[in-house]
Formats: C-alpha cells, structure tokens, sequence
C-alpha cells in the first residue's frame, strides 16, 4: 500500500547514466593489466636468470621438515644408522637417547605423504659411500594404509636433494603465479623475512628456519605440540596395507645398494584407538612388507599399542613418551 | 560470501553487468541492488535473512507510524517499539548468553548453584551493524531530522546495501538514503577512485592484514610464551585489525563508488595520531560518530562539566566496547580507551596544557602504547588469558624463535606505516593529477602483490564477528 503511494508520486527516472568515455576507461584497465603481465613476464625471467638467491626451501613447514632431512642425508657422514619413514618416525626416534644408548644414529622421518618409494631417496643419499649403513624404514599403520602420495612433496624432495635441479622456470599457465610472483618472493626474501609455521606446530617451533635449525640440533628428532583426544571421532582403526604399497616398497629397495641392511619398524597406536586383534595384523602386516623391501631378520618387535597418555596424536609421541620409546627401541636392538 | 573470495569477484561481476543493463529505471535498479544484498547475506544463512527482513520491516513500519502520528505519545510509543525491536534482537543474540553465563558465575561465587541452561545460538553476521544502522533511522525521524521513506525496496535497499551490510561502513539514512532517490552520475573519475580503494582495500586484507594473522595467532592462542613476543604479538595485532578492517571499508567504499554511490570514510590513518582523540577521529569514524550523535551528546555531552563528561565518555566508551563483543575482554578495552580518552579532555581543558606543550613524538608514542595496550584486551579471549601474557612478559623465558618473530613483525609494522603516510601524503585528490602512467603503475603493483598474496581459502574479515 505504502509502495503504491510513492510510485504514484513519483515520476520513473533513470536509475544512473554512465558519463564516461569507454575507450579510455578499457585503455586503463587494459594498460593495468598489460602491465600486470609485463611485470609477471619480467619476474618469470629474473627467476630464470640466477640474478637472485636461490628459491627459499623454507616456504612451509612441509617443505622446511623435507628439505632439513635431505640435508641431513647428505651430511651426516660419520653415521651408520638411519630411521627413515613418515612423520611417526620424525616425532617418535628420538636421537639424543640413541647416543645416550650408545647408538650413533640419524632421523631422516619425514611425512606420510612423500610415499615410502621416496623415503628410499633419502635413504639412498645417506647410503652414500656406506657399504655397512643400516636402515631403519619406520612406518605408521596410518601411513600403511594411505591410497595416494603426493606428487608435490615428492618434488620438493627431489629439487632438495638435487640442489642444482630448479624447475621453477618451466613454464604452464596453470602454474602461471608460482613460476612468477610465488618464485620472486621467495627468491628476493629468502633467508631474511622468516615464515611463520601455522598451528600446533607454530606454537613450539614458530618459524621455518628455527625449526629447521631445531631439527638439525636434534639428529633430525622434531616434537609433537598437540594432545590425543580419544573423545574425538577418528577415522576407523582396522587397517589394511594400501595397494600402492607394495611397487613403493619395491622401488625403495631398489634405490638402495647392496649390502645395505634394512629392517622395517611399525610405530604404535593409542590404546583406545586399537581394534580387537590389532597386534596380530600388524605383524601380519610387517611381514608382508619385510617380504617387499627384502628385510633383514630378525624382525624389529616393538609394543604395537601403548597407552592413550603417550600421545599427542594418533601418529604421534608425546616428547617424554617418545624418549621412553626410543630407550626401549635401543634396548631391544642391543638384544 | 566475503569480498577477498573469488565467488565475491564472479558475483559482483555479474551484479556490474546487470546494473549496467537496468541504468534506465531506478526502480529495477534498487530491485537489483536489494535482490543482489539478499543473495550476498544469504549466502551466510538464509535463516539470518528472514530475521533481517523482519526486523526490518518491523523498523519500516514504526518510522512511517512515527512520521504520521500526531500525538507525541503516540510517536514514543512506535519509536520506543522499533528501539525494543532492533535491541532486543541484538541482546538475544549477541548477549544472552554472556548476560546468563555472568549471572550464574555470580550465583556461584555468592554459593547459589543452579543448572546452567545450554545456549547454542549463533550469531548472525553483521548484526551489530544492519541494527546501528536500521536504529539511526528511526532515530532521525523520530527527531524530525529526515522524512520517512515511504518506499520498501529503497529502504531495504538503503539498510542491506550489500557492499557495506555485514562490516560498515554504519551509514545514516541521511546520508544513504537519499541517493537511492537520485539518479546517480557514474563518471570516470567514479570509478577510478573506486577502483583504487578496492585495490587498497585488498592490499590492506591480503597483503597486510593476512600477513599479521599467522603472527598474531601463534601467540594468541596459547598463553605460556614469555618475553617479549607478548608486546610484539599486540603491536602485530593492530596491524592486522587496522588491514582488516580497513581495507573492508575502502573495498565497501570502492564498490560503492563503481555503482554511483558515496559511503562515508571509516579511516584516516589512525597510526599517525598524535592523541588518543586524534586516534578516535580517525579510527572506525562512522561508529564514532554514531555513538557521539546518539549517545555521547544525549547523556549531556561535555556540555555539564569535567566530572560528567568524564563520566559520559567512560559510559559511551564501555558501551562501545559492548557493541564490538560479549566479552569482558571488549568492555575492558572500552574502559581502557574512555579512560585513556576523559583523562586527556581533563588534561587539554587544564591551566597546565597551554603552558606545557607535548613533543608530536612523545604523543603519538603515548597514543600507540594506549591503544596497543588496549588491542591486549581486544584480541585476547578472555581476561585471564589477557592478564596471563602480561605477566609472562616478565616471568616467562622468551621462546626460541623470539628474534624471528620481531623480524617478521617489524616488517609488517614497517609496511603499515609506509601505506599510512603514502596515503596522508597522496589522497586521491592527488592521485587524479598524477600523470596516467604513474596511477597505473601503482594499481599494477598492487594488484601484483594482491595475486601473490590471494589465497584459495581466504580468511574471514575479523569484524564480521560483530
């Protein structure tokens, strides 16, 4: 009624007039965006150039965690012994006890992620010129269990291990921000502006370059921040080894030379999280691996569950938890 | 829907397109601004916007039985109802449940135990600033100072308007309004403005605000790191609340202005105020000004002494700080400032001011360290955990990466002060005189930074918890 009113009032007036001059507005957009293109194109060729420093390895705490162990790998000559596998062997091998126990050691656990194909890269580099190295390959049932590796990891490894290799400057337009302005910043701030790692793992280690520096310190051990909460819904417990595991364990094998002594350890899980007969599949489990990755005997037999309290997460020991751990792994090698 | 989306670029997008193709009738064109308003808040929850069109209709038709009722009573009575409507929607939503949860910890400590009721209500987005806005407008008619506007769709277009609905700028419908009656003139140096406060505004949220974030939170959301990071977790907070919230405004002004319209400015470089005055004439000026206009001048002003405007400016400040949260946290902040603020009317009203003259440095170092000190409050969850960082400042070691962290804040910081003093140096009365190339080489710039720092999971803007 109210709105019948006023439009009788009213006279219908135009709602706006543009007084603009299109041609000079589409100039200045288009010269914005030309130049916009012009400034990609000139960052794409100073990446390629080698004018500035190399691209930064410490972008995320991902790419930090992977490219600190390909270091490692690469220097750690003096050491006989390696734990490599995913991210329950980085939290859960806790080198400073190992030397405590007399074992001279190194952590080369990475992330679950990376696929065991490429944790037998770095197992490779740190073989290196050791014809007696002994390698640990440390898996999560989690990880066992994973359908798909990432790809992207992969490559981080790879250019980490391959300093030389740089392929920030091929070019496809899907990548078209990475290969310009994602590769210049990197490049222009890389070692003075540090990154900020996001969550948990911030609070305890803050930056990128800290943590890296953490790691080394530690053997390449790095602490669990969070807290197991089994009141949580978790995904199911009854695991299964993954299809992809077995041509992964394979190549892993492959990458080593021969003569290199490989033994296969399987991390715990919390209590409350097993399943009925949870002990008998992992060792189901373990031998089937132990079987692709041409184990040496004897197997290693660790406590596959260990109390709730001892996590910080279904993959993870707590620090504390973690040191016990590593005590009794240590013990039980000296067996 | 948020505006650093690229859902929000393909939508307005869209909205552009069919605003060009309604420019000869107004009355499609408020349609399509209300219609486009709708689907931008309801995207958050549709259930929000029936409340808001309720609430809005209710604002609608008590301003019209104001404006044509004789009595005074009369009048009271419908402006009275449209106060209860818009407060008491806001108070149940916003306040319930910290009203409740303070009423029962109260109980507790007088040792009265009783159940707590559970309250799971959600907020909805923006409330606080459709109901500042929708209450303004009852407000000034009930005073006489605008007529009612007798047309719905350019009301609820002029209350939803969906650039500035969830985060401000807080419009008066003597300013908003009316250009919804007006046939508005898009020229080209409309849109060019427009477009250099968007792209600031981005640059504020993505380049600034979003670099501070990660900052801020890994000290924030714990509260067992000492030392210094504490001091320089709140200085990187104001970074960020002054890139997120400003660079909302200038994207809210900027799209406004690609559309025809003016909304008010929300900020003028507020971190070079030189007192905390200066700071508030500076700092979220739209809401300023409306509790200056409705509140602060309405409870006497400084009009009945120093003692009482002291108090008035406490009162205001407290309810201020009210406004933003239900939390303890914001009422503490607005005491800090309404303090901080009647301590220095006291001091400029006194003998000793005209004799004494404080160096700009001094002052501005005075005004920064208040409203840091304030952004304490502000950030922290709650008052303990506020109270825990300041004692860890001094008792708690610093944390490893503590020389890290005042490396990255300092950059932020550093990149605050150069886009405040670049912008007080070059305002874009300025900036239309630059020579062509020199405007698109900036924009260019920005809007490179921009692309690197847009992200495929854009972080909300902290003020649409509000």
């Amino acid at each position: 009624m109210l709105h019948q009113k006023h439009q009788s009032a009213v006279p219908q007036k135009a709602g706006h007039v543009y007084l603009v001059n299109p041609v000079a507005l589409v100039k200045q957009f288009a010269s914005i965006l030309l130049t916009v293109l012009v400034l990609f194109l000139a960052m794409w060729m100073v990446n390629g150039s080698g004018l500035l420093p190399r691209k930064s390895q410490l972008d995320n705490a991902d790419s930090a965690i992977i490219s600190t162990k390909a270091r490692l790998a690469t220097t750690s000559n003096q050491k006989r012994i390696a734990f490599v596998g995913d991210s329950s062997c980085l939290v859960n091998i806790h080198i400073p006890t190992m030397k405590d126990n007399g074992i001279e050691a190194i952590n080369l656990g990475t992330l679950s992620f990376l696929g065991i194909d490429s944790f037998g890269l770095l197992a490779q580099r740190f073989c290196q010129n050791k014809p007696d190295a002994q390698i640990f390959l440390v898996l999560h049932p989690e990880c066992i269990r994973m359908v798909a590796s990432s790809s992207e990891h992969r490559k981080i490894l790879v250019e980490a291990l391959d300093q030389s290799t740089d392929g920030s400057t091929q070019f496809a337009l899907s990548n078209l921000r990475r290969i310009t302005v994602d590769d210049f910043s990197s490049r222009l701030f890389n070692g003075w502006l540090p990154t900020p790692i996001k969550g948990q793992l911030g609070y305890r280690y803050g930056f990128t370059d800290n943590l890296r520096n953490e790691i080394l310190a530690a053997g390449g051990f790095m602490e669990e921040t969070g807290r197991f909460d089994a009141s949580v819904s978790l995904n199911s417990s009854e695991y299964r080894i993954a299809r992809r595991i077995q041509s992964e364990c394979t190549q892993f094998r492959s990458y080593l030379p021969k003569g290199v002594k490989v033994r296969l350890l399987v991390s715990p899980i919390p209590q409350s999280y097993a399943t009925r007969g949870h002990e008998k599949r992992v060792l189901e489990m373990q031998s089937e691996i132990e079987k692709w990755i041409q184990a040496d005997n004897p197997s290693v037999k660790m406590p596959s569950v260990l109390s709730d309290s001892n996590f910080g997460t279904v993959t993870h020991l707590l620090p504390n938890s973690a040191r016990e751990y590593t005590r009794q792994l240590c013990f039980m090698l000296s067996q | 829907m948020i505006f650093n989306s690229n859902i929000f670029l393909l939508f307005f997008s869209v909205v552009i397109l069919l605003y060009w193709l309604v420019r000869n009738h107004q009355g499609h064109r408020d349609w399509l601004i209300l219609i486009a308003s709708f689907i931008f808040y309801g995207t958050w929850d549709w259930r929000f916007l029936c409340l808001l069109i309720i609430t809005g209709w209710v604002d609608f038709f008590c301003a019209y039985k104001i404006s044509t009722s004789q009595e005074s009573t009369s009048k009271k009575r419908w402006f009275l109802l449209s106060i209860l409507s818009n407060l008491g929607t806001l108070g149940f939503f916003k306040y319930a449940g910290f009203f409740l949860e303070s009423a029962f910890h109260l109980l507790e400590t007088l040792g009265i135990h009783l159940t707590r009721p559970v309250l799971a209500i959600l907020l909805p987005a923006g409330i606080s600033f459709y109901t500042f806005q929708a209450l303004s407008y009852t407000l000034d008619v009930y005073r006489g100072h605008i007529k009612v506007e007798t047309n719905p769709v350019k009301y609820f277009a002029f209350l939803t308007f969906f650039p500035q609905l969830v985060a401000g700028p807080i419009e008066r419908a003597s300013f908003l309004l009316p250009q919804f009656h007006e046939t508005r003139c898009i020229n080209e140096s409309m849109v060019l403005r427009g477009v250099w406060f968007i792209l600031w505004g981005f640059f504020l949220k993505v380049v600034i605000a979003d670099y501070f974030a990660p900052l801020v939170d890994m000290v924030f959301n714990v509260n067992h790191l000492g030392g210094s990071v504490n001091i320089l977790a709140t200085l990187a907070f104001g970074g960020q609340i002054y890139g997120d919230f400003a660079g909302y405004s200038l994207i809210a002004i900027g799209l406004a202005n690609t559309m025809g319209f003016e909304l008010s400015r929300n900020f003028s470089h507020p971190y070079l105020a030189s007192n905390i005055q200066d700071f508030w004439r500076c700092w979220h000026q739209t809401l300023s000004a409306w509790f200056r206009d409705y509140l602060y001048i309405p409870l006497g002003g400084d009009r009945l002494g120093s003692f009482r405007t002291f108090l008035n400016i406490c009162l205001t400040f407290l309810l201020a700080g009210l406004w933003h949260g239900a939390n303890w946290t914001f009422l503490l902040w607005g005491l800090c400032h309404g303090l901080a603020l009647g301590c220095y009317r006291i001091w400029r009203t006194s003998r000793i001011s005209s004799s004494i003259r404080i160096p700009h440095l001094v002052g501005w170092g005075m005004t920064m360290l208040i409203v840091s000190f304030g952004w304490l409050f502000f950030r922290a969850p709650s008052v303990s955990h506020a109270w825990a960082m300041i004692q860890a400042v001094k008792h708690l070691p610093a944390p490893s990466w503590s020389t890290d962290y005042a490396i990255a804040v300092s950059f932020g910081l550093l990149a605050v002060w150069v886009y405040d003093v670049f912008n007080r140096r070059f305002p874009w009365e300025k900036v239309i005189v630059w020579p062509w190339s020199m405007r698109v080489f900036v924009k260019s710039i920005l809007l490179v930074l921009i692309i690197a720092r847009w992200g495929k999971e854009p972080p909300s803007f902290i003020y649409f918890q509000f």
